[in-house]
């Protein structure tokens, strides 16, 4: 594995580069992460992914969005309009560090809704493996103001105070206002909240010429419908990611060799 | 922004970002370690905002992964977790003086990362602070007369308590706690094993003796053990402590400041302690 920044110097991007081990194929994969918590909880399944995919003989490269992980800029600059183009920026670092005529994504949840978004701003792919993918921005920051919420009452996440005890209804009284429309911890100013409102997935993806395969750990009614509207049939691999779960925001995503032999799969049939 | 991706170690398989401070000088270089099983950038990336912070004031900044954790590569041999921890960052500090001539170092760790800075800071001289968050820490005498004046006051301790009264009389009722115990049991993965307070104070007072300066911060995380700013000199007493230890406690705030305001107040804290490094 190598590890660099690439892209332009002053917003420079994280990325980490996996050789084909064995039996070299014409063929890379980009692995397009989640974002906030999610993309904390994923690092460690996309790095067994990478691990998998390059035993199958492909290339891979994992990367972090601009302002998320070790990537330049602070979370609060980010917007999806800015990882569309980092998208693109990673499949042509990939493509001439693997000098390799196929590209494909996989992208896993929010990083799904980019990477579709990113095929009409100009990115060229084979496949595109949507892992439970974000099917609607605004549906998405709907579903995290709700986890908010139920994170900041959850009386396990602090121990023993009186006055949090008196005021658990009303936690804004000790722990104020959020900060840049902060959810889970992390900033989400509206120029973020606005671009990711714009992101449609089924509407996306809309004539598009990818490959499209649908992996999702658990069955959902916004996956039914985007199984529905793009025909293409959702794969349900256990065990659930539990994206919706408050208490599981920090706990690190497992996602079974299942999930993995899945994706390789399609990316790779035999 | 300087960072730039460093590999280091045996085979070179450790995987960190350097934040490259001002060059030369004799100021240290902070080591920013893993927190728990999160990969190097830390819990809602709060290492990277350490990193950020302390590059501003000039020091060169190492987040790294340590084996098995992160980008970096798992060793397959028979060491304890814990001695792991200290070759890696012994590699670090390596790497940091090879290539930025750097001597002195200073640590940053949250949760396992704070008792791995304790056993690094006990192995290696070149350790000249360092910055504990919900690191060691035990309970005094103290602490049980304030635990049970404020549970006095607690309504949910009162209830709990009825609960756990009528659980008797009945015992086919299981009481919240009794749940929340086996709910703990069965998602607990890192199990730290708290070293005897003898062994900590003694290596505590060796610290001082090697003039460590060092921050310990408490949170509401480690309520159960720990209430009191001022419990750390409770527990330990040694004189030479208070010339190097300052003790932060935040009781209102989750063990991994999740919260933006909260994060803040601390990477404040901690650019505050680490201006004391900076010539």
């Amino acid at each position: 594995m190598e590890t660099f920044f690439f892209g332009d110097s002053r917003s420079a991007l994280f990325g980490a580069y996996h050789r084909p081990i064995g039996a070299e194929r014409d063929h890379a994969v980009l692995l397009c992460a989640p974002i906030g918590q999610e993309y904390l909880r994923a690092h460690w399944a996309l790095r067994q992914l990478a691990l998998t995919l390059s035993r199958a003989g492909l290339h891979v490269l994992r990367f972090d969005w601009f302002g998320i992980g070790d990537s330049a800029g602070e979370t609060r600059e980010g917007t999806s309009t800015r990882w569309v183009q980092d998208a693109i920026t990673a499949a042509d670092e990939l493509r001439d560090m693997a000098a390799v005529q196929r590209i494909s994504v996989v992208g896993l949840r929010l990083g799904a809704t980019v990477a579709a978004a990113a095929l009409g701003k100009g990115l060229r792919v084979q496949d595109l493996v949507l892992w439970d993918p974000v099917v609607n921005g605004a549906a998405y920051l709907e579903e995290l103001t709700r986890l908010d919420e139920g994170a900041r009452r959850d009386p396990k996440r602090y121990g023993f105070s009186l006055r949090r005890e008196l005021t658990r209804p009303w936690p804004h009284l000790i722990d104020g206002a959020p900060i840049d429309g902060e959810l889970l911890g992390l900033a989400y100013p509206e120029a973020m909240r606005r671009s990711i409102a714009e992101l449609d997935l089924p509407r996306t993806l809309e004539g598009t010429r990818a490959r499209i395969t649908l992996a999702c750990s658990e069955q959902r009614a916004d996956y039914d419908e985007l199984a529905r509207r793009i025909g293409v049939p959702a794969t349900i691999i256990g065990p659930p990611g539990e994206w919706r779960e408050p208490t599981v925001i920090a706990r690190r995503l497992l996602p079974g060799a299942a999930m993995l032999q899945a994706i390789t799969h399609a990316l790779v049939p035999t | 922004m300087a960072e730039k991706v460093v590999t280091f170690g045996k085979d070179r398989s450790l995987v960190g970002v350097l934040s490259q401070g001002k060059p030369g000088g004799d100021a240290p270089a902070v080591l920013v370690l893993n927190a728990g099983l999160v990969h190097r950038v830390g819990p809602s990336r709060m290492n990277v905002e350490f990193a950020r912070r302390a590059e501003a004031l000039g020091l060169d900044v190492l987040r790294y992964d340590q084996s098995g954790f992160g980008d970096s590569e798992a060793r397959r041999d028979e060491r304890s977790f814990e001695q792991q921890a200290v070759d890696d960052a012994v590699a670090a500090m390596d790497h940091l003086r090879d290539t930025r001539g750097r001597r002195r170092f200073v640590l940053v760790g949250l949760c396992s990362g704070a008792v791995n800075a304790h056993h690094i800071t006990a192995a290696d001289e070149r350790v000249c602070g360092a910055v504990f968050i919900d690191g060691h820490a035990y309970r005094s005498r103290q602490f049980y007369v304030r635990h049970v004046l404020r549970r006095a006051l607690s309504p949910k301790h009162w209830a709990s308590l009825a609960t756990r009264a009528l659980a008797l009389v009945k015992p086919s009722v299981r009481t919240e706690q009794q749940q929340e115990d086996e709910r703990e049991e069965r998602d607990q993965i890192f199990v730290a094993v708290t070293p005897p307070i003898e062994e900590v104070s003694a290596q505590l007072s060796s610290f001082a003796e090697r003039g460590v300066r060092m921050l310990h911060v408490y949170t509401s995380g480690a309520d159960t053990v720990y209430n009191a700013t001022g419990q750390f000199f409770e527990c330990f007493p040694d004189e030479r402590l208070r010339a190097v230890v300052e003790v932060a406690r935040y009781p209102l705030y989750d063990h991994t400041f999740t919260l933006l305001a909260s994060r803040r107040e601390l990477v404040d804290r901690v650019s505050t302690f680490l201006t004391h490094f900076v010539p």
